[in-house]
């Protein structure tokens, strides 16, 4: 199989089905990026549109010496994060039904302990939340590393920054996450108390 | 290892990314620690969920489909120059770009203007350069017999040092005119390493020459085509090579009938496809009555500059040859493509219009070699 390197070199040399192939081989994991930064389908066909254009219309700033991914990934996530600073305070109250939904069906879907499954979900449910109510770089980290399963070195790649760097941003979007899943749980009335640590 | 370091790998850890010597360091400590154990274990469960894949919605089955599209539609616009979105954000770093350049236009003038008013020479020279360059065109266009002597002011060495500088390429470098000291009939120029002292005298043209000649020599690049396929009684008398144009006078052996070919490099707007196409139209003029071997000065001739910012270049073929006799100066401009390069074809000469526009028509362009 091409290279994804191979087919951008052809794509900067007018070969448009070349691009077409990029777009068919990082569609998903794009919109995936951009979905759960935005957390709005629409909008995120929309940003996700507009990224492949973007690099279509860039592609003579990709050094073909480095790997594609990484830089695609760095534009997905750029144009997130301008397109959440633009509506900042709209974010949450925008929130897609479908995030919601995924955990509805989980729950109803799994038999077992009632209790401890609704309140492992309802965990889930609030840490989705609070992933999007994290400031937008530790919101990148988070979804990069987790969701798109990339390590520490492939995420100071995409987003530009050393290693470290990101260690440290790991380290502080996770207590920033624990902190505000903690204020939910308290504000349902219960103990921030896991069900895993009982 | 203590609480204090169990906290700082507490995610790697949930994550398994430790080594396998720090991973069984803290494990020892939770061992210990009911307090960190609690903790290790909540972000264990929270380092699953996220881990857990959230459910994404597909996207269109013809999202690729409308990306190509307004690849195409983007493409289209940005030829056709209209806005687009990104051109707003170019708007933005122009606004930007240009509040820069003018605060930094500012330091520069309070930093440096004391030190140039205390030498009034150069801002006398950089006052007038444009005055003695105009002069200095319509001398080799027209051919005027210029009875009038040109003088570089004496002594001026720092005057030397900045003309040589912003000439860059000398086709500007002219001095004053009327000096009062300057001796007549003298023209004394300086390039630097390059000194040209012309002695005035009746013959106009080898004035001219030799002005050309002086700049000729101080150009430092040679102008990619040459035009070729003119009659054979014309021969190249001289050529000078500015900054993206170069002129060409041809002159025949037994007539003084000149024709002189400016070409100007175009910009590259869009791309070309066709190879060889031409638009032309003749601008008609008729020659001073009073004196018929010589064109005064700034009349009856255009400069190829001149025509190259005054032409409309898109503009319909016009032919307005009407006169045969007469000896007027005509002026055809056209685009030529070559090498997928427009250039700008200034063509004068005192021919009637139709013979202008054989020899334009069998004019081409080649490389230079």
């Amino acid at each position: 199989m091409i290279s994804d390197e191979s087919l951008a070199f052809q794509s900067l040399g007018g070969d448009i089905s070349a691009f077409e192939e990029l777009v068919n081989r990082y569609k998903k994991p794009v919109f995936s990026i951009v979905y759960r930064m935005i957390g709005h389908y629409q909008e995120a066909e929309d940003i996700t549109q507009d990224v492949f254009v973007n690099v279509y219309q860039k592609l003579y700033q990709f050094d073909s010496n480095k790997k594609f991914a990484p830089w695609i990934y760095r534009i997905a996530t750029n144009a997130s994060i301008s397109a959440l600073r633009k509506k900042k305070k709209i974010v949450t109250l925008d929130f897609d039904e479908a995030y919601g939904k995924a955990y509805e069906d989980y729950y109803t879907a799994h038999s077992g302990d009632p209790q401890l499954m609704f309140e492992r979900e309802e965990l889930k449910h609030f840490i989705y939340e609070a992933i999007n109510e994290l400031p937008e770089s530790y919101r990148a980290v988070v979804i990069l590393r987790y969701q798109m399963d990339l390590n520490n070195q492939e995420i100071a790649e995409v987003l530009g920054v050393s290693k470290e760097n990101i260690e440290v941003k790991v380290h502080r979007a996770r207590k920033a996450l624990r902190k505000i899943v903690e204020k939910r749980w308290n504000e349902r009335g219960l103990e921030y108390e896991l069900p895993a640590s009982r | 290892m203590n609480c204090r370091q169990v906290d700082k790998y507490l995610y790697d850890y949930c994550d398994d990314i430790l080594n396998p010597e720090q991973r069984a360091q803290i494990e020892e400590h939770l061992l210990n620690c009911p307090i960190c154990r609690r903790i290790v274990d909540e972000s264990l469960l929270e380092s699953t969920i996220l881990h857990e894949q959230w459910e994404i919605p597909a996207l269109p089955d013809d999202f690729t489909d409308r990306v190509i599209n307004q690849i195409a539609c983007t493409a289209i616009q940005a030829n056709s120059s209209t806005i687009y979105p990104h051109s707003q954000n170019h708007k933005k770093w122009s606004r930007r770009f240009i509040s820069l350049a003018a605060m930094g236009a500012i330091l520069l003038i309070m930093l440096y203007g004391p030190a140039l008013l205390k030498n009034s020479g150069l801002i006398q020279i950089a006052d007038q350069e444009p005055a003695s360059l105009k002069t200095t065109r319509e001398s080799i266009m027209a051919g005027k017999a210029d009875q009038e002597s040109l003088k570089a002011p004496a002594g001026a060495a720092g005057s030397e040092e900045i003309k040589q500088e912003t000439a860059n390429g000398a086709n500007r470098q002219k001095d004053q005119e009327e000096s009062p000291s300057s001796p007549a009939g003298e023209i004394k120029e300086s390039y630097g390493t390059h000194s040209v002292t012309i002695s005035n005298n009746d013959n106009s043209q080898a004035q001219d020459l030799n002005l050309m000649k002086a700049e000729t020599a101080a150009t430092p690049e040679a102008f990619p085509v040459q035009p070729v396929n003119l009659p054979a009684s014309y021969v190249l008398l001289n050529k000078v090579d500015t900054a993206g144009s170069s002129t060409y006078t041809f002159g025949r052996s037994q007539s003084e009938e000149q024709i002189i070919i400016n070409i100007a490099q175009l910009p590259l707007r869009q791309p070309v496809t066709s190879t060889y196409s031409r638009g032309y139209y003749i601008r008609e003029e008729a020659a001073p009555a009073a004196d018929k071997s010589e064109i005064q000065s700034g009349k009856g001739v255009t400069s190829p500059s001149e025509e190259q910012g005054t032409k409309d270049l898109g503009a319909q073929p016009q032919e307005q040859a009407k006169s045969k006799a007469l000896p007027t100066t005509n002026t055809i401009s056209y685009e030529l493509e070559f090498n997928n390069q427009k250039f700008l074809l200034t063509i004068s000469a005192k021919l009637p219009a139709e013979e202008l526009s054989m020899i334009s028509r069998d004019l081409q362009l080649s490389a230079t070699k």
